[in-house]
């Protein structure tokens, strides 16, 4: 018997060798998954970029003159284009912040109580899990004009009255604080996470050192809470950029007087359904593509950069 | 039943630090008697382990077959060769209180409930864990859970048992016990049993036979007295026995072996050229003493307890070796005293290879 | 008696304002349904209706078919749910259990496609619907999410947390793949899925834009989308709209006041991969 050299193909840890047969089951198991996934995630993906780059797309026939640019140049033509992304910067840019240092000293005195945890979570947790319709609701009566709570609370204090969701002046205000307030819960179960899994060797090794709650808390809290804090803050920066829902419902499907709510993904939605403008819409998605991947390799970065723990 | 091993061979794409490929096991052929416990023993990374996964059908063979009784299994998977296997870590299912982890094989074969339990319940007193049936396991100590592990591999009345490892989580008290019920619930079972493990004292106190292996190789195998009695080569000698054999290098010479710094000569005899390297190895109870003028010079060191036993370290020429002696021995450090060596327990190796001559 | 410190009593107050106003929203929503539409409209507002009434419940009920469009919700979430956790217990297990060539490079694909924001997707996937003639059905609002790769993400890394030997145990025990999955594994990895499953089924729930796209009639509206077209009957009628919001979320309170910690460790597990 001649010994002929036949490359089979094996795995690396246990020799085992691949054969058509044993490809079978990952393939059968997987299938279902990887049916959903191809159709609603891959194909729509693919199909987004390249439409991006096609030239007159017709919708209805599918027919388009030939790939180039023209949609990205006629969005950054587009004064609303770029309204959308001013204002959705200027929304990121009050909200993260103002959420992420509110949170920080929640999560800090809910970590610091015993008693009544429970009840402090629940409550503080529950804007997270319910409807944004229903919130975007809730908030539309909070605003109303003539009989909504915030008018009355500022009357109390003799301001006057303020037309909070058709006002030019203080739509963004408005549309900030329904933010903050909604960007809360996720923040805080984040940091207090992130809280929670500082050894407390630390504190024990810094009072015993004779240390002073507020130097722990500047020297030794927030320096290891760090990672955590800017990680957190890159998530809901990404959340914030994608504002819509809420924002949607709380103006009755309306972009908001003089278009100053119209936010990046308000600007997609409204290209694609009402406008029927599907390479404009194609590259507006691309150019949130783009933020929210570079944010995503941001974190990718730091959260491997700062693995203190482990 | 009867385990057959032609010619197996295990070879893995990783390769070692000299670019070879590294072949965990090296053409090895063996028979298991029925009804016997067999230990596969050797230092880590000689194979055993994955002699034995290749047994359970876990790890596929790269070439060589593996028969039970009559039938080759080689290529069957590990649910359809009917063995039954401990880990070392146990492996109990976590979410499932005892009984349901020993009835879980049956429930597999869909054997109708009542005969599970009773089966299981009767597997469950054999090995002494009745008592604990609906505990989890981790409200069980490690014996415990490893009872458990014995009665799950034994209920469905496998046709071999392999056992990787099974002491080493265990504490030195616990271990002794648990060897010895290990030994108990094979007698009484009547499986052929295979168990993995590096300490060559536990392979020694309970097996039948022992396979010894180092990287890959099978070094001997034979019946547990053999082995320690009749090693096949210097490794198996050394591996085997405690404290570890004595070994003396020196020159093979027409009246015997004379070790490396002196030139006195210990009367031995064997199929060797003169002047050949070799190693006279020595079990510390073939080594007597008297301080009379019968055997080789030695000079005396040190005298020191193992248990119940004595041991005098001696240095004859460059050689350094221990023996036996009694408790009340009158230790003079540096007194030269006279050495003699038993026929039994005592072998002629060769220096490089490790063959053995005598 | 111990002693409490000045700073531990101006945390709790300072704790019990803040949350005062994180659920203050959810009790005046409460209150204003219960209210009249007189009392409603009144100002300076009553802290409590003077003669709570259910009549604005029964006028959302009457009016939309609110019966419906939470019978809708309740179908589409438990389908939904249902069909992406066997979807992804089975996936997970593929890609930690099972093995082919390629396996480790095609995961970490899948885990980069999980910064595709979703609203890329929707100008496609419409079509898609419509193509496949599921436009104004239940089903639409159900097959594009049932291929989740974050809880994919989520649920493989505890199977692989689940050591190789009770695998092995389990094949030499006689089980197939199949059988250790369900009868191992996936009753080890209970509180992951457990977790998985609210974060998923909450998810469904609140679902809202998709429906606004693919859903056309009344018949198969579901609840969120109910309430923002209950916006169109009810005018500005507050007390109305709130009964109607009251419906959308009432149920999930109560989801959340049974199952708050599986919850909150699903979001903080889950969070850092956004």
């Amino acid at each position: 018997m001649t010994e002929k050299k036949k490359r089979v193909r094996t795995y690396k840890d246990t020799d085992e060798k691949i054969t058509a047969k044993s490809l079978i089951k990952p393939f059968l198991f997987s299938l279902p998954f990887m049916v959903g996934l191809i159709i609603f995630t891959v194909y729509p993906f693919i199909k987004a970029v390249l439409l991006s780059f096609m030239e007159n797309y017709r919708f209805l026939s599918g027919k388009f003159t030939g790939y180039g640019l023209g949609n990205y140049q006629a969005i950054i033509a587009d004064p609303n284009f770029i309204n959308a992304l001013k204002s959705t910067t200027k929304y990121v840019l009050i909200v993260v912040p103002i959420s992420m240092a509110l949170s920080l000293l929640i999560a800090v005195g809910l970590n610091s109580v015993k008693k009544l945890q429970g009840l402090f979570q629940t409550v503080y947790f529950l804007p997270l899990v319910t409807s944004s319709t229903a919130i975007g609701m809730i908030f539309r009566w909070l605003y109303d004009y003539d009989y909504g709570l915030f008018n009355y609370f500022i009357g109390l204090f003799g301001i006057d009255r303020i037309h909070w969701l058709a006002d030019v002046r203080f739509t963004m205000a408005s549309i900030c604080i329904y933010g903050i307030w909604s960007m809360l819960p996720f923040t805080i179960i984040l940091l207090l996470a992130g809280l929670q899994n500082i050894d407390p060797v630390y504190y024990t090794a810094a009072r015993a050192d004779g240390a002073k709650s507020r130097d722990i808390f500047f020297n030794i809290t927030i320096p290891l809470l760090m990672p955590t804090i800017i990680l957190t803050s890159i998530v809901n920066m990404m959340s914030a950029f994608k504002v819509y829902d809420s924002l949607f419902v709380l103006y009755g499907g309306k972009p908001g007087p003089a278009f100053n709510l119209y936010t990046v993904i308000y600007y997609l939605y409204d290209m694609f359904w009402n406008k029927n403008k599907l390479g404009n819409a194609a590259a507006s998605a691309m150019v949130l593509f783009v933020i929210i991947a570079v944010f995503t390799l941001l974190q990718n970065l730091i959260s491997k950069k700062t693995n203190y723990y482990k | 039943m009867k385990v057959t091993i032609k010619n197996l061979t295990k070879k893995f794409a990783s390769r070692d630090k000299n670019g070879e490929p590294v072949i965990a096991v090296n053409n090895l052929t063996a028979e298991f008697e029925s009804g016997k416990l067999i230990a596969l023993l050797g230092p880590s990374g000689c194979g055993k382990s994955t002699m034995l996964n290749m047994l359970s059908g876990i790890l596929p063979v790269t070439s060589g077959k593996i028969y039970f009784d009559d039938t080759d299994v080689t290529d069957l998977t590990p649910d359809k060769r009917e063995v039954g296997l401990v880990f070392q870590n146990y492996a109990l299912y976590p979410h499932m209180t005892v009984l349901q982890n020993i009835c879980f094989p049956l429930k597999i074969k869909k054997v109708p409930k009542d005969e599970r339990i009773a089966r299981a319940k009767k597997i469950a007193r054999m090995v002494h864990i009745d008592e604990y049936l609906n505990r989890l396991p981790k409200e069980l100590s490690g014996g415990q859970q490893q009872r458990v592990a014995i009665a799950r591999a034994l209920v469905k009345n496998p046709k071999l048992l392999l056992l990787d490892e099974p002491l080493s989580n265990l504490d030195a008290k616990l271990r002794l016990e648990m060897r010895e019920e290990i030994r108990r619930i094979q007698r009484e079972s009547g499986v052929t049993t295979v168990f993995v493990t590096h300490d060559q004292e536990e392979a020694t106190s309970i097996s039948d036979y022992i396979v010894l292996m180092k990287l890959g190789v099978m070094q001997q195998f034979s019946a547990t007295r053999d082995i320690y009695n009749n090693p096949a080569n210097l490794f198996v000698a050394d591996f085997i026995g405690n404290p570890t054999i004595n070994q003396l290098h020196g020159e093979y010479t027409s009246s015997g072996f004379k070790p490396d710094g002196t030139d006195e000569i210990i009367p031995i005899k064997a199929d060797v050229a003169e002047g050949t390297r070799t190693i006279l190895a020595a079990r510390a109870e073939s080594v007597t003493f008297n301080k009379g003028e019968n055997g080789i010079s030695a000079k005396v060191n040190d005298m020191y307890s193992s248990g119940k036993d004595w041991l005098l370290n001696i240095d004859i020429g460059n050689n350094n070796l221990r023996g036996y002696c009694d408790a009340d021995y009158e230790l003079i450090p540096e007194e030269i005293i006279k050495v003699q060596f038993k026929d039994k327990g005592v072998f002629l190796f060769d220096e490089k290879s490790g063959e053995r001559y005598c | 008696m111990k002693k409490i410190s000045a700073g531990r009593i101006i945390t709790y107050v300072l704790l019990a304002i803040g949350g005062f106003i994180m659920v203050f929203p959810f009790i005046w929503m409460l209150i204003s349904s219960l209210k009249t539409w007189a009392e409603c409209g009144s100002m300076p507002p009553t802290w409590w209706p003077h003669n709570p009434t259910l009549e604005n419940y029964i006028y959302a009920f009457k009016t939309a078919p609110f019966l419906k469009y939470f019978r809708n919700s309740v179908i589409v979430t438990i389908v939904c749910t249902a069909a992406t956790m066997f979807n992804t217990i089975l996936c997970a297990f593929t890609f930690s259990r099972l093995k082919f060539p390629g396996r480790d490079i095609i995961f970490s694909l899948m885990v980069s496609l999980m910064m595709i924001p979703y609203e890329m997707l929707i100008i496609t996937n419409y079509t898609t619907i419509v193509k496949m003639g599921l436009y104004d059905t239940l089903v639409a609002l159900i097959i594009p999410f049932t291929s989740s790769i974050f809880y994919t993400y989520i649920l493989r890394n505890f199977f692989l947390s689940i050591p190789d030997s009770l695998y092995y145990s389990a094949r030499v025990d006689g089980a197939s793949d199949w059988q250790y999955l369900w009868e191992v594994m996936v009753p080890i990895a209970k509180p992951s899925l457990v977790t998985i499953g609210l974060l998923d089924a909450l998810a469904c729930w609140n679902s809202f834009m998709w429906s606004i796209l693919v859903v056309g009639s009344v018949d198969n509206r579901t609840l969120p989308f109910g309430l923002f077209a209950f916006t169109d009957q009810a005018g500005v009628r507050f007390e109305r709209l709130m009964a109607g919001s009251s419906i959308v979320v009432i149920p999930v309170i109560i989801l959340f006041l049974f199952c708050r910690k599986q919850i909150v460790t699903g979001v903080s597990k889950g969070g850092m991969k956004g």
